[in-house]
């Protein structure tokens, strides 16, 4: 029976000997104290960020300026507003420092601009009681012009989707595709939709990607290419797409690769731009941050970090909006009459 | 070079499983088990690509296992499966989805050694591949993180018969250590740390360049297993087991991982 038992006592204990041993081999984590989070977060955006020289942005003297506010016992509170200060600096609405009170953020890409549109004009003036609602995509035909507005790249697009609606505007004289207010989400949405205004493959973009720590290490242009794809395609009619500076990410990017094909033109505001695919990290204290990781330059290799200049630049006035007049969809529509 | 690693350590794990899993019989009195468990798994792991901290959780663990087994040799080969979710000491909505995949061909023979307690000593080798997924659910384009490892290890095992309650039982312990290890562990999962997203290869270019041969100092991984068996009716058993694997990677974003993982099996014997 001792031995029984023994043999058992090796078992539990050989069990427990090892449940704990990884603590021995692990190495332990980072010390969430003031300095050490700030300079893993200074000195990781410092290899990684994509737009230091673009932006003409001198990091190493934001370090001396913000450091100098870190003192050994801050709040979370104060900590967080030195960072985000710091990340404000970066002039990038994909920079962001994450906590559980506060999301730092820079919006000047937005806000210091006119909106140039009002989603209830759009709605009761122009989508009316009766247009379609393909997933995300709300479509109607205005005077034998097609018109969809996409309001959020983050809410998926199906093919079926875009096939309905591609379907249901293809006897129009053109069609406006309007991304205002879109401010981004997920670019697989924006490639499926392009793939029925493509009338072949083309380059539409380029992207460099950061390979080492210099603020100018980076791949040479690698192309973005956008081809045809699905039962139908509308290629043969104009297409107009409204912007504004809230078409920002991958509406941005989408504005940019649809622009390249020749039957494409964009109408409106300069877009908000966001050209750098954000990237997640966190912080030692466990606060999550994003920062662009790479650029993005359009097929005549211009960067898009600030946006895209529309091809006719349409503003909305305040007597526009009194009248309940989205001007920039009226001359959409005028435009691709008159091209009929 | 890396194509012939690649196409060794497939052929190796393909020529150990196929050939003992359909043999015919090892010598007089051989066992042929078909096994598969539920358990709970418990990982630890500190990955330098998706963050400084340490991450840990529980997991749903199952497997399947193919048993060969007499007196003189033991051949097993297993697949086990971890899903579950881990965190940090720091934030509960920062959440990493875990899926983990083991799978294990090992061949041990009987050492002739005289043992108390009629205990029997195993040594041999073992193939384990190891696939962790990570999916971080507070991130977005650099969510997925991965590492994939497949190491050759020497493997030492005890077996000891005793009787309780009139039943007879078994307990066992093993432990492996690292001999040689092939690993795969692309750039794109970096965010943090050293390393950049090389994101101008494609995945598939990623993963080949980032494979690598690795010696226990750059790659060590152990396992440490004990199992309480009960021999029931017909030579089936029933099998509680408690298995400890930890892992570390170095390199450009290094890993560190452990796990611990308590199953109950049922292994059903065929002739």
């Amino acid at each position: 029976m001792k031995s029984q038992f023994l043999i058992l006592l090796c078992f539990i204990l050989g069990s427990f000997v090892f449940n704990s041993c990884e603590k021995l081999l692990m190495d332990h984590d980072p010390e969430p104290d003031p300095e050490i989070i700030f300079d893993e977060l200074w000195n990781t955006i410092d290899q990684k960020y994509s737009f230091f020289e673009y932006k003409n942005i001198d990091w190493d003297s934001l370090y001396t300026v913000y450091h100098s506010r870190i003192r050994e016992r801050m709040t979370p509170f104060e900590l967080f507003n030195v960072l985000a200060d710091m990340m404000f600096e970066l002039e990038d609405g994909h920079v962001n420092l994450s906590t559980s009170f506060n999301l730092s953020r820079n919006w000047t890409w937005y806000e210091n601009f006119p909106d140039n549109f009002s989603t209830s004009i759009m709605v009761r003036n122009y989508l009316g009681q009766d247009y379609k609602i393909s997933g995300p995509l709300r479509s109607q035909i205005i005077d034998s012009v097609g018109y969809v507005y996409y309001g959020s790249f983050g809410s998926n697009v199906s093919a079926a989707n875009i096939d309905h609606v591609i379907d249901y505007l293809s006897d129009t004289k053109g069609i406006i595709f309007d991304v205002r207010h879109n401010s981004g989400g997920n670019l697989s949405n924006a490639n499926l939709i392009i793939s029925r205004f493509a009338d072949r493959k083309r380059i539409t973009g380029y992207r460099k990607y950061k390979k080492g720590p210099r603020h100018n290490d980076f791949s040479e242009p690698v192309p973005i290419y956008s081809e045809p794809a699905g039962p139908r395609q509308f290629t043969e009619k104009p297409v107009i797409i409204l912007t504004n500076r809230r078409s920002y990410s991958a509406a941005n990017h989408f504005i940019m690769q649809m622009r390249t094909f020749p039957h494409i033109q964009s109408m409106g505001d300069s877009s908000g731009g966001g050209g750098g695919t954000p990237i997640h990290a966190e912080l030692p204290n466990g606060w999550i941050y994003r920062f662009s990781s790479n650029i993005t330059l359009d097929a005549d290799q211009r960067n898009v970090e600030r946006g895209i200049a529309p091809d006719f630049q349409v503003a909305m006035t305040r007597q526009d909006i009194i009248l309940g007049r989205d001007s920039i969809i009226d001359q959409a529509l005028e435009y691709i009459k008159a091209q009929h | 070079m890396k194509t012939f690693l690649i196409l060794l350590i497939t052929i190796l794990t393909i020529a150990f499983t196929a050939r003992d899993a359909f043999s015919s019989g090892l010598d007089d009195t051989p066992n042929f088990y078909i096994g598969s468990s539920l358990g709970l798994s418990g990982s630890v792991i500190k990955d330098l690509g998706m963050s400084p901290l340490t991450y840990s959780g529980s997991n749903f663990r199952t497997n399947i296992s193919f048993l060969r087994t007499n007196q003189n040799r033991i051949f097993e080969f297993r697949f086990d499966l971890d899903l579950g979710a881990m965190g940090n000491q720091f934030s509960s909505s920062n959440i990493v989805d875990y899926y983990g995949m083991y799978q294990s061909t090992s061949y041990l023979w009987n050492l002739p050694v005289s043992l108390p307690w009629e205990s029997r000593l195993f040594l041999g080798g073992s193939l384990d591949l190891i696939s962790a997924n990570r999916f971080h659910n507070a991130y977005s384009n650099n969510a997925y993180n991965f590492d994939f490892t497949a190491t050759l290890s020497p493997v030492l095992k005890s077996q000891s018969p005793f009787s309780l309650f009139n039943q007879d039982f078994s307990a066992g312990m093993s432990l492996r250590l690292p001999f040689v290890t092939y690993s795969i562990r692309p750039a794109f999962n970096s965010s943090v740390g050293s390393g950049f997203l090389d994101e101008y290869e494609s995945i598939w270019e990623a993963l080949y360049n980032s494979s690598k041969l690795r010696g226990p100092s750059q790659s060590f991984i152990t396992q440490f297993s004990s199992s309480l068996n009960w021999h029931i009716r017909n030579n089936n058993r029933i099998k509680l087991e408690y298995r400890w694997l930890y892992y570390s990677i170095d390199g450009q974003n290094p890993i560190q991982a452990a796990n611990h993982a308590i199953t109950v099996t049922t292994l059903f014997a065929f002739k």
